[in-house]
């Protein structure tokens, strides 16, 4: 207890202080009364003035007591929401390539060992990979560590084991952190308690920060002494002598202004923490506290966050060089940020650990191998830096619904996502180098396109990617979620829907006439909409109308089932913005922005079934406990039949109409579904389709709306293809519901056919709503269906 | 001159800091914390509008009390657009916990693990996380009819009558063959019906199930 006998002395000799002048005046000769009696004067005024500033200073000093106190007592660290995307399941038949898988575990920072020996690494042999995982806890149950031996064959997980050799049914790899959500003044950090400081980065610390820092009393007059010394020796300002203590107090409490006032304010403070709090309480302050870096807006707060963002590993897991890096840049994080400085951060995390050598906290041996390794920094882009700004842009808004900013902010929440970091990333790919192709291709200016891609599952509504524009690492304007654009045929579909949902009236293979439209508009002027190639095609089957994405047809079309009912369909399939109901609306007259799009053609491709987009799985508290799960859920909105007859006809635009190039992409045998969009002029580039599992939509024009030059087929249908081939799509096989019968008609009649019949072609139709009469090419009477072809039907 | 200045205010401090409470050293500073706040609010999940002096987040158990989503009134509970059916529970005949008529059928062996585990978390009472499961083996098998039904039954179970009529509907689009599932959902989704107070539309859906 040094410090409460010093204090006590101290005081003591205060108290003598005050009677002390008054005994010397008295011993004074009376010979030189005058004077003395002006010195007495004088020690008087001196007294009170000496008395009123202890006074005052006394009061400050307990006010600064105060403020040290309660924030510190009553510090919160602020932690921010961490984000995680889906966990990859791993399991025998999954469909998992060994180039995924890699691109996996690089991303969970795992490293790439000649053999797997620590937790989080790894090795392959061709298509075997064996890994080590950490262990992870989940919203509902942990996975422990594992060794785990993977067999790959072609694009599927063909074989999963242990170690032993036994098989394991499912593994759940750890969740990726994908970001955060930090507050508005940009701090971010992770956790970390003191007991978790690896014991390397302490002595490091105190070896180059504050040697003494078990010692001293919160300020450490030597190292002031040898700073200055060390200073006036190289005529500069080369070291400092703020301990830790006064660090954290300068980051704590006060601003970045370098005054002699802010200087005596800090020591001050720093002296009250020190003599208030334990040593390894303020080390641990210090640790989540200290600024590390800066990531666009982001400020890089604390070793956890920061261990986190250069090497993308928890800090348990960093070896010497690497926390003797993050030591040495305390100092500047910029100037020695290590990735656009190496050379720089280099030199400095070498001296950090010349240091810990000097001052015994290395041995020799140690410190040679640790100046020998690399910095060891992640790739760009494979830190912990918020890697898909746009898709949590979309968790956000999500969360806003049922989370107050400041709980998401700085309760430490975990957030698991539905976000699908590979398909994400081959979205980004896709839309980024499709639009340099395009732009080349078509001979338009460079950098001008810009671009959106939504994909999410069709049966659950999860959001698996979203991208918001072709240059992904900025946050900026969120295209996939903000750019309301006229989606133009896109809406033909609907159109088209709400039409097969009158079986008595309409079939695919009912005859619309393709035929010159002009209507009167309010403000008398005429509407007279034409065919993208301006010509007329007379009467055609809805079948051939959308697969060719017909205007003239499609607006006949629309006018008889009315304007009313497609607009209420559209209300049915998810959309929930206001749509004016005027004939133009039959030709996509309504904006939306690409999720929206992504809503509406998930209820299609589910079958008329709808599940609202989803972007959260489940909220954990910073404890482990379950806040919140947000479950599956579906509703049919629409009949099954009619979205069925519907999506047959969506895959005949990929097979023969104006999807058809989609064939340079993907194989026919895929048979995907999906409608191109252009809008006037060209400003608008629109696809939206899907395969079996997953339904994707993707926009491209230009942000000041000038026309881009490109349309549907020729733009954003180019992304999708590229998209989809990445990805790999199943065949998308459509179970045909038990109210459709496939039946054998005559194309170019209409009529009944059979299978010899030259054009006929196997169609579905609504129970009850085939036709009947028999085409002249059936050489049987009028046919019942037979059970064959019904079951052929059945997954066409 | 710094370090005398320095000096002068560490003596002063020291003064203060001995005539105040005293050093607290080694006393808790709760620097970290390892319990949060509360996450509660008027804009709180909507648990705390429908129980808000259940704050706490009770640990989840196999006591049958479900985490907070769902530890309101049965049925009532998850983020769903159903959360208004409260169905009043003399409805409920027989409220049966599993369809033995349509057991889950799968080759594949982590579907398989996911039931088995769904199936005792449901004995154990932990419905949610049941749930989680079920749903992590529709995210393997999405056309799997059979697995939908057995969501479709956990939400029977659960009493949440409007969702599990919706995933027996989709169970059913899926097996336009499969006579013994169709027959299967559609007598849970007549259960789910007669429960919300639809008699007319419960006797069409066991009409359907016959």
């Amino acid at each position: 207890m040094p410090r409460q006998t010093k204090v006590t002395k101290k005081r003591s000799a205060a108290g003598k202080a005050a009677p002390g002048p008054d005994r010397r005046s008295r011993q004074r000769p009376p010979s030189v009364k005058a004077s003395r009696r002006a010195g007495y004067r004088w020690s008087t005024r001196l007294l009170a003035l000496a008395f009123l500033f202890s006074l005052v200073f006394g009061v400050y000093l307990l006010y600064l007591d105060n403020l040290v106190q309660i924030k510190f007592d009553g510090k919160r660290w602020s932690v921010p929401a961490r984000v995680y995307g889906r966990p990859l399941d791993l399991y025998a038949g999954a469909r998992i390539g060994p180039e995924q898988m890699a691109e996996e575990l690089i991303r969970l920072g795992y490293r790439k060992l000649s053999h797997p020996d620590k937790q989080a690494s790894w090795s392959r042999n061709h298509n075997r990979f064996l890994v080590r995982t950490r262990p992870f806890t989940f919203w509902d149950g942990s996975e422990p560590e594992r060794f785990l031996d993977l067999r790959f064959d072609g694009d599927r997980l063909a074989g999963l084991y242990d170690a032993g050799g036994a098989p394991l049914a499912l593994v759940r790899l750890e969740a990726p952190e994908v970001g955060s959500i930090y507050p508005s003044h940009n701090e971010d950090r992770i956790l970390i308690s003191k007991d978790q400081l690896p014991e390397l980065l302490v002595k490091g610390l105190l070896a180059v920060e504050d040697r003494s820092f078990y010692n001293h009393h919160g300020v450490d007059p030597k190292a002031i002494l040898r700073a200055l010394w060390a200073n006036l020796r190289a005529g500069g300002l080369v070291q400092g002598g703020s301990t830790l203590t006064q660090q954290l107090i300068k980051n704590l409490y006060l601003t970045q202004e370098r005054t002699l006032w802010r200087k005596l304010n800090e020591a001050a403070m720093a002296v009250i923490l020190d003599a208030r709090y334990a040593k390894d309480e303020i080390m641990g302050a210090y640790a989540n506290e200290i600024y590390l870096g800066q990531d666009g807006s982001r400020a890089i707060h604390g070793f956890g966050l920061a261990s986190r963002f250069y090497f993308n590993r928890p800090l348990a897991e960093l070896d010497l060089p690497r926390l003797a890096l993050l030591v040495g840049m305390i100092r500047g994080p910029s100037l020695y940020d290590p990735r656009r400085h190496p050379e720089r951060a280099k030199q400095r995390r070498d001296k950090v650990l010349e240091m810990m050598l000097q001052q015994g906290a290395i041995g020799e041996q140690q410190q040679r191998q640790a100046v020998a390794a690399p910095l060891g920094i992640g790739n760009p882009g494979s830190g912990g830096e918020v890697r898909y700004p746009a898709f949590l842009t979309l968790v956000r808004r999500q969360l806003h619904s049922d989370y107050r900013e400041e709980d998401l902010t700085s309760e430490g929440l975990r957030i698991f996502t539905t976000l699908d970091p590979w398909v994400q990333e081959q979205a980004e790919k896709a839309l980024s180098s499709r639009l340099d192709l395009l732009e080349k291709a078509h001979k338009l200016p460079a950098g001008k396109l810009e671009g959106a891609v939504v994909v999410a599952a069709t049966g659950s509504g999860e959001v698996l990617a979203v991208v918001s524009g072709r240059r992904t690492e900025f946050s900026g304007f969120n295209r996939a979620l903000d750019a309301v654009r006229p989606i133009g045929s896109l809406i033909k579909p609907v159109v088209y829907l709400a039409a097969l949902m009158q079986p008595q009236r309409y079939t695919l293979t009912t005859r619309i006439a393709d035929a010159p439209v002009s209507l009167k508009i309010p403000g008398g002027k005429r509407w007279t909409p034409q065919n993208y190639d301006r010509t007329s095609h007379g009467r055609v089957t809805l079948f051939q109308a959308l697969a060719h994405s017909y205007n003239l047809a499609t607006v006949n079309l629309g006018l008889d089932v009315g304007v009313e009912a497609v607009s209420s369909l559209l209300a049915d399939l998810g959309i929930s913005r206001k749509v004016e109901v005027v004939p133009a609306l039959l030709l996509g007259a309504l904006s939306l922005p690409p999720l929206e799009v992504a809503q509406l053609y998930q209820t299609l491709a589910a079958g008329g079934f709808h599940s609202p987009l989803r972007a959260i799985r489940e909220v954990q508290s910073s404890d482990g406990n379950a806040l919140q799960r947000y479950p599956l859920t579906v509703r049919q909105s629409v009949d099954q039949g009619p979205v069925y007859l519907l999506n047959r006809n969506l895959q005949e635009v990929v097979r023969s109409g104006t999807g058809r190039a989609l064939s340079s992409f993907l194989s026919a045998d895929l048979r995907l579904a999906g409608k191109t969009g252009t809008t006037d002029e060209l400003r608008d580039s629109w696809f939206a389709g899907f395969d079996s599992d997953r339904v994707a939509v993707v926009w491209v024009g230009r942000d000041d709306n000038s026309p881009a030059g490109l349309s549907g087929s020729q733009g954003a249908m180019r992304v999708w293809g590229d998209l989809m081939r990445r990805l790999k799509p199943e065949p998308l096989l459509l179970p045909a519901p038990a109210s459709v019968d496939n039946v054998w008609v005559d194309t170019n009649s209409g009529l009944l056919a059979d299978e010899n019949c030259a054009n006929a072609e196997l169609m579905p139709y609504l129970k009850g709503s085939a036709p009947v009469t028999a085409s002249s090419c059936v050489t049987r009477p009028a046919p019942a269906q037979s059970v064959g072809d019904f079951f052929r039907g059945l997954f066409e | 001159m710094k370090q005398i200045l320095v000096c002068i205010t560490v003596s002063a401090v020291l003064v203060v800091a001995g005539c105040s409470t005293g050093p607290r050293r080694g006393a808790p500073a709760p620097v970290v914390r390892s319990q949060p706040a509360p996450v509660t609010s008027a804009k709180a999940p909507l648990e705390s509008r429908a129980a808000p002096e259940s704050i706490s987040y009770p640990a989840r158990d196999t006591s049958g009390t479900e985490i907070i989503p769902y530890a309101t009134a049965p049925g009532a509970a998850e983020i769903t657009p159903y959360s208004s059916d409260r169905p009043s529970a003399a409805e409920i005949t027989a409220a049966p916990s599993m369809e033995p008529a349509a057991p889950v059928r799968s080759n594949n062996t982590a579907v398989l693990a996911l039931l088995s585990s769904a199936g005792s978390q449901q004995q154990g009472g932990d419905m949610p996380g049941a749930a989680a499961t079920l749903e992590r083996a529709l995210r393997i098998e999405p056309r799997n009819a059979r697995l939908w039904h057995r969501l479709a039954s956990l939400r029977l179970e659960q009493k949440q009558y409007r969702m599990a009529a919706d995933l027996a509907d989709k169970s059913n689009s899926l097996a336009p063959e499969d006579d013994n599932l169709r027959r299967a959902n559609w007598r849970l989704i007549a259960r789910s019906r007669s429960a919300l107070g639809d008699s007319k539309g419960a006797q069409q859906a066991w009409e359907m199930a016959r």
